[in-house]
């Protein structure tokens, strides 16, 4: 029995994932452990909670495998402030203590936990961590955490990120038990980083607000591209992005772009929760129309390069779903699998794996239901025994569900035009619920977008939700016939679905936008027409399934509105305390806590209480 | 806390200022002494430096086989 636990942290998004006999059996971000959200920190709670889920002791562990080269990264960044000393100073300050306290001390860290206690650090050396810490390239991390779960045998891998040591996009060809790579594009030109600047610039928080800015394109006409493309980056034929630096500030600044990039699209940065406007809008939809013509010229280059008939994506830029979307219907590649945690944390996953089959040498499972990521439902989940010890040490009012009638109880529910939170099984690792930790809506009601964003989530209004629907009816609803089972896939909705806008959206008025009824599932129809598609399999999760179906049945619809379990700015819910509170903090009806049905008319009354909200860092 | 006690802390505190008065003085020293010296040779006489650089596709060989991969840093 080989077993290897993966970590990736220090940057953004720390997670631990452990793999047995190249079987994955456990991963998780510790934001959701730590309630922080992006928690970069040492992932002793994730190591914790993997080695709870595999029982093993960190003796019994033969390798630990950190994510990336921290002696790749450092040269990088020296290389960067060789690139504009004497200016940079102000970052050198701020990256070289980070370095000397704990990015040289990895392994160190790791080993002997000095950086914080617990049983990730402290535990290693005390209970007996006697093995190898190992170090996998971070496009590799990618890259294998993109293949080796995948469903196919061999396939064209493309990873495509901000940066992780200099690499910023690679690709290469999976086969079996190996992943190699042959390219790769460097530091500082990246489209990562490029997607990061307008992030910024639109006022969004880089590394968490780029799918806010891919949800905002559809209301602005891309307008500045060809600025875009004569001032400040080129796509190439092969894909191969050149940025001019003479726009950005990201090598030695703190900030992302620099004044010159301001005076080139109208004036300074949106201040972060200001109005959105027209500019911003056109922004959007302008850098995603770029990022989409990069993404596809380098998918025509791989597919060209490598002459391979399925395409493996991961790296942050692969939870573009609009742009996977369009890769899905150019149809360069017969089938493309997508890493559903395709950003840092996934990489630990990776980096597991990487060492599973290249470093021991273990033999590649086969695919279970629909590939080797198990849904993604990696994360812990809690006994009915446990919850309700919880519910009756909370005092909380609770029914009890037969088996047979959870899936019904749930759709009838969400048939009334209730609101439900769904806690249900093992927490799903990535970036998206997927029905084990979600919050359910009516797609046919004209209000729930706007109901959902407002009053449950906190959000900004024009935020999209998106559609869980029946695999087997996803061509009812949808221009897609594929499976998408990680909300990974942006398609648009059928025409015969779709109702006319009653006007030309030219305005700011981004409310009376979302207003409009577009389809007879409006909460789930962007303002382009176009769904961020989850097809739910029975195979994966059978409640879920069943949900939807009893819904189908109740109403004749199989698709229900599915957004993550949590408020604005808040790691998606982990435990069902986390889900309990959530649940009582927001205007949520009913509450699924794994077979416990509760109503929220009949919960104790709490005195309202909006400290909370200064509880999460807004996103 | 007893007298023993007393004395480690203070020196544990009065080691962690010194650090970091080290640290902020050599900081600058480094990177406007060696860093800032280096660099203009750099890019100047020797024309190199990223801010000059162009994207591409740079060939590598790099597969989860390669021997000592995982044991290195770099």
């Amino acid at each position: 029995m080989t077993i290897t636990l993966g970590i990736s942290c220090f940057y953004h998004d720390a997670a631990a994932a452990l793999v047995r006999d190249g079987e994955i059996i456990a991963a998780a971000q510790e934001e959701r452990f730590s309630r922080r959200k992006g928690d970069p920190s040492f992932p002793e709670s994730a190591i914790n909670y993997c080695m709870e889920e595999a029982r093993v002791r960190v003796g019994d562990i033969d390798t630990v495998v950190f994510y990336d080269k921290p002696g790749l990264t450092f040269d990088r960044i020296v290389h960067s402030f060789l690139s504009v000393a004497p200016r940079g100073f102000k970052a050198w300050r701020e990256a070289i203590p980070r370095w000397m306290g704990e990015k040289f001390h990895t392994k160190e860290i790791i080993v002997s936990g000095l950086h914080e206690s617990g049983i990730g650090g402290e535990a290693l050396a005390r209970i007996g961590y006697g093995g190898p810490v190992l170090y996998t390239p971070h496009h590799l991390a990618h890259a294998s955490a993109a293949f080796f779960p995948s469903p196919f045998d061999r396939a064209a891998v493309l990873t495509i990120d901000g940066v992780g040591e200099w690499a910023t996009a690679s690709y290469g060809v999976g086969k079996g038990s190996r992943v190699s790579l042959s390219r790769e594009m460097r530091f500082p030109h990246s489209l990562g980083l490029l997607y990061s600047a307008f992030t910024y610039f639109c006022g969004f928080k880089v590394n968490s607000g780029e799918y806010k800015l891919m949800g905002l394109a559809p209301y602005g006409t891309p307008c500045y591209v060809e600025t875009i493309k004569n001032y400040v980056a080129q796509i190439g034929e092969d894909g191969a992005v050149t940025l001019n630096l003479d726009y950005f500030d990201y090598m030695g600044g703190l900030e992302m772009v620099n004044d010159r990039f301001a005076r080139l699209f109208g004036g300074p940065r949106r201040f972060p929760e200001s109005r959105v406007t027209r500019r911003e809008m056109d922004l959007a939809a302008s850098i995603q129309a770029f990022t989409e013509e990069a993404v596809l010229a380098m998918a025509r280059h791989v597919r060209k390069e490598t002459g391979e008939k399925y395409l493996c994506l991961a790296g942050g830029v692969a939870l573009n779903c609009v742009a996977n979307g369009k890769l899905y219907r150019d149809k360069l590649f017969d089938e493309i699998w997508i890493q559903p945690s395709a950003g840092d944390a996934g990489s630990a996953l990776g980096a597991a794996l990487a060492v599973q089959f290249g470093h021991h040498r273990v033999a590649r499972p086969p695919k279970q239901a629909l590939d080797r990521q198990k849904g993604s439902y990696l994360g812990p989940r809690f006994s009915e025994r446990e919850v309700e010890a919880y519910l009756v040490a909370k005092g909380c009012a609770y029914r009890k569900l037969d088996m047979a009638e959870r899936g019904d109880t749930v759709a009838e529910a969400l048939a009334q035009g209730a609101v439900v939170g769904l806690f249900n099984g093992r927490m799903e690792f990535g970036p998206r619920s997927l029905g084990a930790r979600s919050i359910l809506g009516d797609p046919r009601r004209e209000d729930t977008q706007r109901t959902m964003n407002l009053r449950i989530k906190y959000r900004e209004s024009f935020r999209p939700f998106a559609p869980a629907v029946l695999a087997e009816d996803v061509e009812t609803y949808f221009d897609y016939s594929g499976v998408s089972p990680y909300m990974l896939m942006v398609a648009p909705v059928r025409e015969d679905r779709r109702k006319k806008r009653t006007e030309q959206f030219i305005g700011e008025d981004l409310l009376a936008a979302v207003n409009q009824v577009r389809s007879d599932i409006p909460a789930v129809t962007h303002w382009d027409y176009s769904a961020r598609i989850q097809t739910v399999h029975a195979e994966t999760n059978p409640l879920f399934h069943e949900v939807i179906s009893r819904f189908k049945k109740k109403t004749g619809i199989s698709v229900v509105v599915n957004t993550s379990f949590n408020v604005r700015g808040e790691p998606i819910v982990c435990t069902p305390d986390d889900a309990y509170r959530c649940f009582m903090r927001t205007d949520m009806d009913y509450l699924y806590l794994e077979g416990f049905w509760l109503d929220k008319r009949e919960q104790p009354v709490v005195e309202k209480d909006d400290s909370w909200m200064q509880e999460f860092e807004l996103d | 806390m007893g007298w023993r006690d007393k004395i480690k802390m203070y020196l544990a505190m009065a080691r962690i200022a010194g650090r970091k008065f080290l640290l902020a003085a050599l900081l600058p020293m480094v990177y406007f002494g060696v860093i800032s010296g280096y660099a203009l040779i750099w890019r100047w006489l020797l024309r190199r430096g990223l801010m000059k650089s162009r994207g591409g596709w740079a060939t590598i060989a790099e597969s989860t086989d390669t021997p000592n991969l995982f044991n290195r840093t770099v």
